[in-house]
């Protein structure tokens, strides 16, 4: 994991986020904290723990602060290859070389993490959602699909470059992330991995309303990133641009 | 239009018409928006004024009262204002992202990356 880097978008994480890089650190040394605008002292406990950080001046949600770090990891690093991560402690290192595999085998380009995969099981309105989706993903790229909102992800540095597009959904990678980069021509690949209950509790797919809304938005997001025209050549721009 | 009705339909246009060039004076409106509003205060005092323009706009779109007429110009405007807000909401929303990544990544800059020396 020596030339992988890893990115933890973190929003508010100061009471776990030591707890989670302790872990994290001795099976993956180079690890970018991005504190997504935090009222605590996130970013200030990460670089105590050992982690590099980027702080972000205002909060832009999990996908604009996964997005920041992929955007300095281009910029700003040499890294071949990515791993996002989440600082709740809910993602295991163990499962990171696994996780890799695929990439070094060159075999896949985005590498999901997926809890179902092994089957387990998951009852609530976001795992029906979420299992939705999966379905309708795994029809429209003809691939596996089984946890599309997974956290836990490895990718290339060429995919990290088309994630800075403005294609990039607002909320947070998912099936319709799958779709644009299977009909660019990347190859997305699962793997399967244990995860655990998130330590702080709050899910950013709780209450009534923002399921609906969940479900609302990746229909129409799946749908324009399945009928878009000028995904190759956005491919290609991206390559360009960065 | 009964007569009764003219008075207040003039002080409001003008009251609005007032308050768009105080708004414009003061700089609070920007020019883009300075003229559509303008627009539309100038377009009330005419309707105020000129009821038979209503009226001949009324029988041009087969509405049966003036005031239909009104309201659905009225709504249609202001259908058309919301998207152009939201358009411009969306626009200023990737913008303020672009900048605070961008912004993260300078301040990275001046406090020194371990990840420029050591990234392979």
């Amino acid at each position: 994991m020596r030339d992988t880097l890893v990115i933890m978008p973190a929003f508010n994480e100061a009471a776990g986020i030591a707890r989670t890089l302790a872990e994290l650190l001795p099976a993956a040394p180079h690890v970018l904290v991005v504190d997504d605008g935090s009222a605590d002292d996130t970013a200030a406990t990460a670089a105590a723990a050992g982690a590099e950080t980027l702080k972000l001046a205002t909060n832009l949600g999990y996908g604009g602060a996964l997005q920041a770090g992929f955007r300095y990891a281009v910029r700003r690093t040499a890294f071949p290859r990515f791993v996002t991560f989440d600082a709740d402690g809910q993602h295991d290192p163990a499962f990171l070389p696994a996780l890799v595999a695929p990439l070094l085998r060159g075999e896949a380009d985005y590498v999901v993490g997926s809890r179902f995969l092994a089957g387990e099981r998951e009852r609530s309105a976001r795992a029906s959602g979420n299992r939705l989706f999966s379905v309708v993903a795994s029809l429209a790229t003809g691939a596996p699909v089984t946890d599309a909102t997974s956290g836990l992800l490895a990718l290339t540095r060429e995919v990290a470059k088309v994630l800075l597009l403005d294609l990039f959904p607002q909320d947070y990678p998912d099936a319709d992330v799958i779709i644009m980069l299977r009909r660019m021509g990347f190859r997305t690949a699962e793997v399967a991995v244990k995860m655990r209950p998130s330590a702080s509790g709050q899910s950013m797919h709780s209450g009534i309303l923002r399921p609906l809304y969940y479900i609302a938005k990746m229909s129409v997001s799946m749908l324009h990133l399945a009928t878009r025209g000028d995904l190759a050549a956005r491919r290609k721009e991206a390559q360009l641009a960065s | 239009m009964l007569p009764e009705q003219r008075p207040f339909a003039v002080i409001t246009s003008l009251a609005l018409l007032g308050l768009i060039v105080y708004l414009i004076r003061r700089r609070k409106l920007r020019e883009e928006y300075a003229l559509l509003w303008l627009g539309v205060g100038v377009a009330t005092i005419v309707l105020a004024l000129w009821y038979g323009l209503l009226e001949w706009l009324t029988r041009l779109i087969g509405a049966v009262a003036p005031t239909t007429t009104l309201f659905i110009f009225a709504i249609l405007f202001l259908s058309v204002v919301a998207i152009h807000f939201s358009i411009s909401l969306s626009r200023l929303k990737d913008q303020i992202r672009d900048l605070t990544q961008e912004l993260a990544i300078l301040r990275k800059d001046l406090t020194g990356s371990r990840h420029d020396r050591e990234g392979k």
